[in-house]
């Protein structure tokens, strides 16, 4: 296995309880990921998102399959999770210490303690003034800014993080996306990010799976994900029925209050501002829509199951 | 191990509310007693010879006295419980607030136990170590300031003497902790709360301590004469025995029916030792099988 795959799920299973009671939460997953890549790992609640982490840094043993991180089985060989960083679910830490002290802890337990780094993590999440406070005071937001100080303590080359955006504020959250991809860019790390932030994996990640009920629906480079079916122009002219007949003659529309929906393609945009004009009809707006990742997720569902707890943000574009 | 050992002092040490209430209360407990009772009989005539009464009159076997509480029957039925408690929440603490996640990879849980294991016995010690040396003294002074005689008299022989039987009662203690910390952390491991590893640790320390009795019970019920024999596999009579050999250079030969033993030194050093080896081994195997789920 080339040293340029982080991590490779091979049949990843993982079944809770026996019997009737058994859970399959894990079903033959198959991922590989390349080193320098931030990777989105999308799901709704519940889809296996977690179980997943958990076996990739061996805190749950497989009921079936491996997990190899740079081509090293963590169950044979967890010396290699050495060389990883991770936030496992909401981070959790002792609340009769401070924020420094538990990162200290952290730090001596991994055998990797220097103060200095420390003090540039806490730097870095922004929480260094409010290192001495305990961290029984600390908001969600803070104790995930801790966490992932917390993963980045030994400079580790992949970091894994689960939902780190929960509990920030919008602001926080945004801070937070700059600090994964500058992650990725300066220092070299990878990142395998899972979320069920929509709008944050579409912004920051390279490539992408999504997983529902333990399986892997659609896997891909984001680019190419959201650039898979049609693009819609949203154009808003008057008259509207006059229009709507000229624009029907080429391409498929549909109404939306004041909006036509067309389904053209972006560099189409000009041909149905020509159609339109040249038949006397005033043209006022013209946006291209462009596939958000919460549409393609809300498609990839539809194939299995209706989606849940899923949040997003459109994005539209002028032109 | 050094720095795992720095980690686990740590976060144990600085858990002000587990350590007062359950370990550095003992010292500061008998500290409080020794000066109100001293304060008391200062102050009232009535109350003069509560000193005397309090304290054996001589200060070896004060400071050993304390070690009564971990060491030996009936003392450690209760005695036990809030050192058993501290551990056992040192052990099942890290479930409840969900940081065993935290510790990646996982060959790092048989050191990780180790070392929790080494610092809250070590906290355990320093605290009787203290409460002992507490109890020695403020009761030489209480003694002094009304009058009374509190033996032995210093000298070279006695301090010698008394260094021997205190190490030699330490490490009776050191070997009840450690089987006490092979309960905390296997009720831990087993149940992952901290209710959870008090309740099956009291359990299991409280079956230990009323082993005899239990054998006395099952041998009358089942018709066995022999079976109170099986008391000298325990913890509890082991140490006791150690304790024996230390004082008066022979097995502890207690006087109950069917009970034939007399297990010399080294086997009863032998059986303690498979003890601890045994339930610490047993709390490292599970954990080291358990998926962290939380």
């Amino acid at each position: 296995m080339s040293e340029k795959t982080a991590i490779r799920l091979e049949n990843l299973s993982k079944t809770f309880g026996r019997g009737e009671k058994a859970v399959q939460a894990i079903v033959n997953l198959n991922l590989e990921i390349q080193t320098g890549q931030i990777f989105g790992f999308l799901g709704p609640n519940g889809a296996g998102k977690t179980t997943t982490i958990r076996l990739l840094v061996d805190l749950i043993r497989p009921t079936k399959g491996a997990a190899f991180i740079y081509g090293q089985d963590v169950r044979r060989n967890p010396g290699v999770l050495r060389q990883v960083g991770a936030l496992v679910e909401d981070a959790t830490f002792y609340g009769y210490l401070n924020g420094r002290d538990n990162l200290e802890v952290l730090a001596r337990t991994a055998g990797n303690y220097r103060p200095k780094r420390i003090e540039a993590l806490l730097e870095q999440v922004g929480i260094a003034s409010e290192a001495n406070r305990r961290v029984s005071s600390y908001s969600t937001g803070m104790k995930q800014r801790l966490g992932i100080a917390g993963a980045l303590l030994g400079d580790p080359k992949l970091v894994i993080l689960d939902e780190p955006t929960n509990g920030l504020d919008p602001g926080g959250r945004q801070e937070m996306r700059v600090f994964i991809r500058e992650l990725a860019k300066q220092a070299g790390v990878t990142v395998f990010l899972s979320s069920h932030l929509l709008h944050e994996v579409e912004q920051v990640c390279d490539r992408v799976a999504i997983i529902n009920r333990g399986e892997i629906v659609r896997e891909g480079a984001v680019s190419d994900l959201l650039a898979e079916g049609q693009a819609q122009l949203r154009v808003q002219a008057s008259p509207q029925e006059s229009a709507l007949q000229v624009l029907q003659e080429t391409w498929e529309v549909s109404i939306d209050g004041e909006w036509l929906i067309v389904s053209a393609q972006p560099e189409e945009g000009h041909l149905v501002v020509e159609h339109l004009v040249t038949r006397d009809i005033r043209v006022h707006q013209v946006i291209v829509r462009k596939r958000t990742l919460e549409e393609y997720f809300i498609d990839a569902m539809q194939e299995g199951v209706i989606a849940q707890g899923i949040g997003g943000n459109r994005e539209d574009t002028h032109v | 191990m050094f720095s795992l050992l720095r980690a686990e002092w740590k976060k144990t040490a600085k858990n002000h509310l587990l350590t007062s209430f359950l370990i550095w209360i003992l010292p500061v407990g008998f500290a409080s007693l020794i000066v109100i009772f001293t304060i008391m009989s200062y102050v009232s005539e009535t109350m003069r010879g509560i000193p005397s009464g309090f304290s054996t009159g001589l200060w070896t076997s004060d400071m050993l006295g304390i070690w009564a509480v971990v060491i030996s029957f009936p003392g450690n039925l209760f005695g036990r419980m809030m050192p058993l408690a501290f551990m056992a929440v040192g052990f099942a603490g890290e479930y409840q607030w969900g940081t065993w996640k935290n510790i990646l990879p996982r060959n790092l849980r048989p050191l990780l136990i180790v070392s929790k294991l080494v610092i809250l016995i070590t906290i355990v010690m320093l605290s009787l170590v203290l409460t002992s040396l507490i109890v020695g003294v403020g009761w030489s002074v209480s003694h002094h300031i009304h009058d009374l005689p509190y033996g032995p008299a210093w000298s070279g022989e006695v301090l010698v003497d008394f260094i021997k039987l205190y190490t030699q009662t330490m490490l009776i203690g050191l070997f009840s902790l450690m089987v006490l910390g092979g309960f905390a952390a296997l009720s831990a491991m087993v149940t992952r709360s901290i209710l959870g590893g008090l309740l099956l640790g009291f359990f299991f320390s409280v079956i230990d301590a009323m082993s005899l009795g239990a054998l006395l019970f099952l041998r009358n019920l089942l018709q066995v004469p022999k079976l109170t024999n099986l008391y000298q596999y325990t913890p509890t009579y082991n140490m006791d025995n150690l304790r024996y050999w230390f004082i008066h250079g022979s097995a502890n030969t207690i006087v109950v029916p069917g009970f034939t033993a007399e297990p010399s030194m080294g086997a009863s050093f032998t059986i303690l030792i498979i003890w601890v080896i045994g339930l610490v081994g047993l709390a490292i195997l599970i954990f080291q099988r358990q998926d962290i789920t939380s």
